[in-house]
C-alpha cells in the first residue's frame, strides 16, 4: 500500500500512465486532478470540453475502454492502465469519420461545444447498435445537452451515419 | 442540392476548433473572482492580505486598483467592476485574484476576508417600488417607464362584446451556453492589451474596457470570436475586465473560465415579466382595445433594460391591427442577479401574453381562433405597431395561412389512444423587428478586399456564436460576387483586423451582410474588371467574375491570383445604418419577420406531464440564404422555447440563486423535444423589397410557448398564464375541473 | 469548483483496503465509480479526508447465480447490470431499474455497490434491492456481515454501513414461481433523479391469487420504503380497484415527502398514489402472463 500513498496537500503526485488516442502517455499527477483537467490541460486535448463539471451535460464525454464516460466524473489517476479515445482520436488530419461526416452535411452542430461529446456519444451508439431505431437514439444521446440544434440536427446526422 | 457544409464545420466536428476558453500561453495565470455572497449588503472592509501571502498568488485586485471608471453597462454604465461600498446582488464582484493554478487562485479567495452589513433585500419589483423601500441607485429603483397610446381606449372597450383580462407571469430563463464564459487577457510587449474573449460586439467591448483601464482603445485589440454559444448572454461584458486588469497588474496573461456555477450566479437572464393584458372584441369578431400593463424585474444594473422593455412595449399587440391601445412598462430594479439581453428581446414575453389573450377571446365569443387571427390580421401596407411605415410585406398573413393548414390538418386527429392521456393542438403567431430600432445608433458596415495573395477577403465586425453568420457570409459572397467558396477568406471578430459591423444581434447580421455585399460588389467588382482589361488587354466589357478568377467567352483567362499579384491589394468599405422607418418614432422597428407556430402537445392526466409531440413553425423572413442555417436557427429557437414553456426557470429565493447548475435548471434533452421538428420557409418578398434576406436568430424563439399553452388548453381545459406549466398545475387544474372523471374506473393505473 | 484537496489510496487487495480503512477511520472515504461522489466533492459538498479507490479490486467485480441467488460484487458497473442477460432472465425488475439510472455515461462507470451505499431515496438500485427483498454483505478487517435490504436504509444518504467497513456483494434472492414485476418512475426530465419511483414484485398462482407481493417506493421518505401493508391487503387475494385503493391508502399514511425546488410534497404524494397503481397493475398482469 505504500507504493500508491500520497500526502495530503497535493504537493505529492501521483503517477499514471494510459494510452490517449493510441499514444502512450506517462505522467504525474495530483490525486485531485479531474480527467477533464488532465486532457484539456497537461495535455491541451481542448476538443474534450467542459460545461456544468457535475455530469450531466455530457460535452466531456470521452470513451474509456470503449466506453463512454463524463471525463469531469473521474479523476486523472483513474485512467491508469485505460485506452483513452477523445474526439482528436476519431480522424487523423485530413479525413474525418463517417459521423463525422455526417454531422457536417445534416447540421448535427452550431457552436459546436458540444459537438465532440456527441459525437463521441453517436460513435458509442452506432459502435453497439449501427441501425439504432427513435428510442435507441434518443436513449444513447440522453445524456449530452444541445443548447443550438434543438436535436434536430443530430437526429439527422445519427440517421445519415447509420444508414451508411 | 448539394449540402452545404458550414466554413467552420470540420474544425468542429473534429474538435480542433480552438475556442477561446481552449487557449493556452506560456506564463500564463489563472484568474478567479470573488463575489458577494449576499443580495444587498454594505461593504464595511476588505482585507486581502492573507491571501496576497498564499504562495502562488500573483496579484489580488480591489475596486482600489480600476485606474478608469469602476463601470460598465452597455448604456449606463452603472455595474461596478469591483464594488467599492455597496453589493446590490449575489454575483457582484469584490475582488478577483491571479495565480499560478485555478486551485490556488480558488483557495486565495477563501482568504480574502469581506466584513458586509447586510441591507434589506429587495427580491420583487413590487417590493422595490415600495414607499421607504431603499434606493438601489440615486435615481431610485426605477430603471425606466415606456408606453404607447393609441386611439380611445375607454370608448373601444364600450364597443366590446367580450373582454379579457389576465395576468402572465414569465420566468428569468437562463442562456445556458454550453461554453461559459472565459478567454485569456495577454498583455502585449509595446504595452498594449489582447483580449481573448468571447462577445456579441468587439468594438463595444473594447470602448468599455477602454473606460475601465483608463487606456486608448487603439491599445487595446479584442478578439471576440468563436463562441461556444451566446444566444444575448454575452452581449454584455462579463468576465473581461477582471481579466484585464489582472493581466495589467501581473504582466502576465491571465484565463478566466467560469464553472457552470460561477456562471449561473454571475451572468445576465432573461427578463421576469408580469404582464397584464385586457383585451376587448366586438360581436363580429373584430380587436377594438387593448390594454397592456409589464412589470419586468431588472435585477440591480441596467445592461440593456430599457431597450427591451422598449421593444417588449413595441410588440404588445403583434401582428393585428387593433384601432385602440394603451400599453405601460416599468423596469424595475431589484437584488434579484440582473437581466439583460436574451434571443427575443422582450417579445417572447409579451407574445405569450398576446397570443393567450387572442385564444381566451377566440372562445369568448365563440369564433374560430384562426379566423379570427385573420380577420385582425395586418395587411401589407399596413403601418407598424407604433404607428410608424414599416418595410412592406405579407408576411403576417403568409404565416397565418401556412400555420392554418397544418393547424386544420392536425386539429381533428387530436384524440388519443390512451385512455389517461389527452392530446391537443394549439397555435400562435407572431411578428419580430429587427435592428435596434429608430434613434439607436445602429450603424453597419464590411470590407472587401483582393489580397496579395489572391484571395477575396470580405471582412465583418461579426461575431460567430454557433448561428453560423460564417457560413452565411461566405453564401452571400459568393453568390453576389460570382467566385467559389475556394476563393474568399473570412475575417470577422477581432478588432485589429476587421471594420466596425455593429452588434451580432437583434436578428441583424443576416441582413447586414446582404446590405453590405449589395454596396460592395459594384465598386469591387468594377475595379477588378479595370485591372483584369489592363492587364489581359481585352476590353472590360468582354469580361466577368467567375469562379477562380476572371472570365471571357466561357473560359477563365486570370486567376485571382494573377489579377493580385505585384500590385496593391484592392479595397472597398462600406460604412451605412440598419434601416429604419422614416418615421421618427423613438425604437420603432422597421425591418420585421413573422412566425405561426402549430404545436401538438400530450397530457398525462395521472402525472400532469406535458410531453410536446409536434411543432411546426412557419417563418417569413425573405429568402432562405443557407437551408442548414437557416433550419438550425428556427429548430433550435423552438426547442429553447419549449424549454422556457416547460421546465426553464432560474429560481430566486431572498435575492440567492437556488438552481445553481444544469442538475437544477434544466433545458431540454434529446427526449423531451419532438423526434421531427418541422420548418416551412415562406420566402416571396414583394417585388419591390429592397431590403434582402432578415435574420432568423430569434424569430423561431416567439411565437413557440403561446403555442403550446393553447395546445394544452385545447388537450385539457387549463387556460395556462404562468411559465413553465408545471405538472402539478395542470393536475391541479384537471382535477378542480372532474377532467378524469368519466375515464376513472381505476383497474389499470394506466401507462 | 475542482475537487479539494485529499490523501489517496489504491490497494491492490480487498485487505488492503480494509486495513486502510481500519487506519482512516472516520476520515476514510471509498471511492468506486465516482459517478456520485465526484460531483458532491467538485461542489465541495463533501471532503473527505482519505480516499481510498478500490476500482482496482476486479475480485468485486462479477454476476452470478448461485443456489437461486443472485449474487453481483459491488464494484460491477451498472451497464454490465443492464447488459446482462442473465439478469434479464431472472431479475426483470433490476434489469427494468438499471435503465433508468441516470445516462449511458453514468452508468458505464457507476457501480451496483456504489449507488446502494449512497443511499439517495429516489435513486433506483437501493429501491430495487429492497423491494427484490435483497441483502447486502459487508466486510470489514474482522468480519463478514450480512444485513438485509430493510434494516440497511437509516436515513437520508445514511446506511448501516460503518467507516471500516465495504459493502462488498448484493444479492437477490430470485421466484421460481410464476412471478411479476415492475419499476416505474417519474423525473422531471429522463434521466434525473426521480420525483418517485415505484417498484413491485408479485407472485401469482394459476388462479390469479396473489401469493406474495413486495411493493416499495422511493422519494417518498428519507429512505426507500417498504410498503409493508401491500402484503397484508393482497395476499390470498385477485387484484382489484377496491384493494389497489386500500394498498393507496397505506402509500398515502407511510409516505411523508418532501418539497423542494422540482415538486411540493403534495405532487410528490399524488405520484406516489399513481405510481403504487401502476406498478400493481404491471406486475399482476406480467405475472398472470
Amino acid at each position: 500500500m505504500e507504493a500508491n500513498h500520497q500526502t495530503a496537500g497535493g504537493t505529492e503526485t501521483v503517477s499514471v500512465s494510459f494510452l490517449l488516442n493510441g499514444e502512450h502517455i506517462q505522467l504525474n499527477v495530483s490525486p485531485v486532478m479531474r480527467a477533464v483537467d488532465l486532457i484539456r490541460g497537461e495535455l491541451d486535448q481542448t476538443g474534450t470540453k467542459i460545461s456544468c463539471g457535475i455530469g450531466r451535460c455530457g460535452a466531456c464525454s470521452i470513451l474509456v475502454n470503449g466506453k463512454l464516460a463524463v471525463s469531469c466524473l473521474l479523476l486523472a489517476y483513474q485512467l491508469e492502465g485505460a485506452s483513452v479515445i477523445t474526439i482528436e482520436g476519431l480522424s487523423d488530419q485530413d479525413e474525418v469519420h463517417p459521423i463525422q461526416k455526417a454531422f457536417l452535411e445534416e447540421g448535427g452542430f452550431q457552436c459546436g461545444y458540444c459537438t465532440p461529446g456527441m459525437v463521441m456519444a453517436a460513435k458509442c451508439l452506432l459502435d453497439s447498435n449501427p441501425e439504432p431505431d427513435r428510442q435507441a437514439i434518443q436513449e444513447a444521446l440522453s445524456g449530452n445537452l444541445c443548447r443550438c440544434t434543438g436535436y434536430g440536427g443530430i437526429i439527422r446526422s445519427v440517421q445519415c451515419a447509420s444508414s451508411k | 442540392m448539394a449540402k452545404k457544409i458550414r466554413p467552420d464545420g470540420k474544425e468542429k466536428v473534429t474538435g480542433r476548433l480552438k475556442y477561446l476558453t481552449d487557449l493556452a500561453f506560456s506564463n500564463m495565470l489563472y484568474g478567479k473572482i470573488l463575489r458577494s455572497p449576499y443580495p444587498h449588503a454594505r461593504i464595511l472592509s476588505i482585507s486581502t492580505d492573507k491571501a496576497r501571502q498564499l504562495p502562488g498568488v500573483q496579484a489580488v485586485i480591489t475596486h482600489k486598483d480600476v485606474p478608469g471608471l469602476n463601470g460598465f453597462g452597455i448604456v449606463t454604465p452603472d455595474q461596478p467592476v469591483l464594488c467599492k461600498d455597496i453589493v446590490r446582488y449575489v454575483g457582484d464582484a469584490v475582488a478577483a485574484v491571479a495565480a499560478d493554478s485555478v486551485e490556488t487562485a480558488t483557495r486565495a479567495l477563501e482568504l480574502i476576508h469581506v466584513q458586509y452589513a447586510p441591507l434589506p433585500v429587495l427580491d420583487s419589483p413590487e417590493k422595490a417600488l415600495e414607499e421607504g423601500a431603499p434606493l438601489l441607485h440615486p435615481n431610485g429603483n426605477v430603471l425606466h417607464r415606456a408606453g404607447f397610446q393609441k386611439g380611445d381606449i375607454e370608448s373601444e372597450f364600450a364597443k366590446c362584446a367580450a373582454i379579457v383580462e389576465e395576468t402572465y407571469h414569465v420566468p428569468r430563463q437562463l442562456h445556458a451556453y454550453m461554453e461559459t464564459e472565459g478567454g485569456v487577457i495577454v498583455p502585449e510587449k509595446d504595452g498594449s492589451l489582447t483580449v481573448y474573449v468571447g462577445t456579441q460586439h468587439g468594438f463595444k467591448d473594447r470602448f468599455q474596457l477602454a473606460r475601465i483601464l483608463g487606456m486608448p482603445e487603439e491599445h487595446i485589440r479584442v478578439v471576440s470570436s468563436p463562441m461556444g454559444g451566446s444566444f444575448g448572454g454575452k452581449d454584455e461584458l462579463n468576465i473581461q475586465p477582471y481579466g484585464a486588469l489582472l493581466a495589467l497588474s501581473t504582466g502576465k496573461p491571465v484565463k478566466i473560465h467560469q464553472t457552470r456555477q460561477e456562471s449561473i450566479r454571475s451572468s445576465i437572464k432573461r427578463h421576469p415579466m408580469k404582464i397584464t393584458m385586457k383585451t376587448g372584441i366586438d360581436q363580429d369578431g373584430r380587436l377594438r382595445a387593448h390594454q397592456t400593463t409589464i412589470v419586468a424585474d431588472t435585477g440591480a444594473y441596467a445592461t440593456l433594460g430599457p431597450a427591451i422593455l422598449d421593444f417588449a412595449v413595441e410588440h404588445t399587440s403583434g401582428p393585428y391591427m387593433i384601432p385602440a391601445v394603451d400599453t405601460k412598462g416599468i423596469s424595475v430594479f431589484t437584488n434579484n442577479g440582473v437581466s439583460g439581453e436574451f434571443r427575443g428581446f422582450g417579445g417572447n414575453q409579451v407574445t405569450f401574453a398576446l397570443e393567450g389573450q387572442i385564444d381566451r377571446l377566440a372562445a369568448a365569443i365563440g369564433m374560430d381562433s384562426v379566423e379570427m387571427r385573420r380577420l385582425n390580421i395586418r395587411r401589407e401596407h399596413d403601418l407598424g405597431p407604433l404607428g410608424q411605415q414599416i418595410a412592406e410585406t405579407n408576411g403576417a398573413l403568409d404565416v397565418l395561412q401556412s400555420a392554418a393548414a397544418v393547424y386544420a390538418e392536425k386539429k381533428p386527429s387530436s384524440q388519443n389512444q390512451d385512455r389517461w392521456k389527452r392530446t391537443g393542438t394549439g397555435m400562435a403567431i407572431t411578428m419580430h423587428g429587427g435592428g435596434l430600432g429608430f434613434g439607436r445608433m445602429d450603424p453597419a458596415g464590411g470590407r472587401l478586399s483582393l489580397k496579395e495573395d489572391g484571395k477575396i477577403e470580405i471582412s465583418f465586425g461579426f461575431e460567430e456564436a454557433g448561428q453560423g453568420i460564417l457560413a452565411v457570409i461566405e453564401t452571400i459572397t459568393t453568390e453576389q460576387l460570382g467566385c467559389a467558396k475556394e476563393d474568399i477568406s473570412i475575417m470577422i471578430g477581432d478588432t485589429s483586423l476587421v471594420p466596425s459591423s455593429g452588434s451580432t444581434t437583434a436578428s441583424r447580421g443576416t441582413s447586414m451582410v446582404w446590405h453590405s455585399l449589395q454596396r460592395l460588389k459594384k465598386p469591387f467588382l468594377q475595379k477588378l474588371l479595370t485591372r483584369a482589361a489592363r492587364k489581359t488587354g481585352t476590353k472590360e466589357g468582354q469580361l466577368s467574375i467567375g469562379p477562380g478568377g476572371i472570365w471571357e467567352n466561357g473560359e477563365c483567362r486570370l486567376s485571382f491570383r494573377e489579377l493580385a499579384s505585384e500590385q496593391a491589394p484592392i479595397v472597398i468599405s462600406t460604412q451605412f445604418d440598419f434601416p429604419v422607418s422614416p418615421d421618427p418614432i423613438d425604437s420603432a422597428h422597421f425591418l420585421y419577420t413573422y412566425s405561426g407556430v402549430v404545436a401538438q402537445v400530450e397530457v398525462d392526466l395521472l402525472t400532469g406531464r406535458i410531453n410536446v409531440t409536434e411543432l411546426h413553425q412557419s417563418l417569413s423572413a425573405g429568402p432562405v440564404v443557407n437551408e442548414m442555417g437557416y433550419l438550425g436557427q428556427i429548430e433550435g429557437g423552438g426547442v429553447m422555447a419549449l424549454g422556457y414553456t416547460l421546465m426553464e426557470d432560474v429560481i430566486m429565493a431572498d435575492g440567492h440563486y437556488v438552481t445553481e447548475n444544469l442538475d437544477s435548471y434544466l433545458i431540454p434533452g434529446i427526449k423531451d423535444v419532438p423526434f421531427n421538428l418541422q420548418v416551412k420557409a415562406v420566402e416571396s418578398l414583394p417585388a419591390e423589397d429592397d431590403y434582402g434576406p432578415r435574420g432568423v436568430g430569434e424569430i423561431g424563439t416567439i411565437a413557440v410557448a403561446p403555442a403550446i399553452a393553447n395546445a394544452i388548453y385545447d388537450a385539457v381545459g387549463l387556460r395556462v398564464s404562468q411559465l413553465p406549466v408545471k405538472p402539478e398545475t395542470v393536475l391541479k387544474s384537471t382535477e378542480e375541473r372532474g377532467v378524469l372523471h368519466g375515464s376513472q374506473s381505476s383497474n389499470s393505473g394506466g401507462n | 469548483m475542482k475537487p479539494p484537496k485529499f490523501e489517496y489510496y489504491k490497494p491492490a487487495t480487498l485487505e488492503e483496503a480494509l486495513n486502510l480503512l481500519e487506519e482512516a477511520g472516520d476520515d476514510g472515504k471509498i471511492i468506486a465509480g465516482g459517478q456520485s461522489l465526484v460531483p458532491i466533492m467538485n461542489m465541495r459538498l463533501a471532503s473527505p479526508k482519505c480516499l481510498i479507490d478500490i476500482n482496482g479490486l476486479e475480485e468485486l467485480s462479477y454476476i452470478k447465480n448461485e443456489d437461486n441467488t443472485l449474487k453481483i460484487g459491488t464494484l460491477t458497473r451498472q451497464s454490465d447490470v443492464e447488459q446482462s442477460e442473465m439478469v434479464a432472465n431472472v431479475c426483470g425488475l433490476l434489469a427494468e431499474a438499471i435503465t433508468q439510472i441516470g445516462h449511458v455515461q453514468t452508468r458505464n462507470r457507476g457501480t451496483i455497490g456504489g449507488s446502494i451505499v449512497h443511499a439517495d431515496p429516489s435513486a433506483e438500485l437501493p429501491l430495487a434491492l429492497l423491494t427484490l427483498n435483497g441483502s447486502v454483505q459487508i466486510t470489514s478487517k474482522d468480519e463478514v456481515r450480512t444485513v438485509a435490504a430493510e434494516d440497511f436504509f437509516i436515513t437520508y444518504l445514511t446506511t448501516d454501513i460503518m467507516p471500516t467497513e465495504v459493502l462488498t456483494e448484493v444479492t437477490i434472492p430470485l421466484m421460481e414461481e410464476k412471478s411479476g414485476y415492475s419499476f416505474q418512475e417519474v423525473a422531471r426530465r429522463h434521466g434525473d433523479f426521480a420525483l418517485v419511483a415505484a417498484a413491485c414484485h408479485m407472485t401469482v398462482d394459476d388462479e390469479g391469487i396473489i401469493t406474495a407481493v413486495r411493493l416499495a417506493l422511493g422519494g417518498v421518505e428519507a429512505i426507500p420504503l417498504l410498503i409493508g401493508d401491500a402484503e397484508d391487503i393482497l395476499t390470498g387475494e385477485q387484484l382489484s380497484d377496491l384493494l389497489m385503493e386500500q394498498v393507496t391508502e397505506s402509500v398515502e399514511m407511510e409516505s411523508d415527502p418532501e418539497s423542494d425546488l422540482h415538486a411540493s410534497s403534495e405532487y410528490r404524494m399524488h405520484l406516489a398514489k399513481v405510481l403504487t397503481k401502476r406498478v400493481l397493475t404491471q406486475a399482476y398482469e406480467r405475472a398472470r402472463g
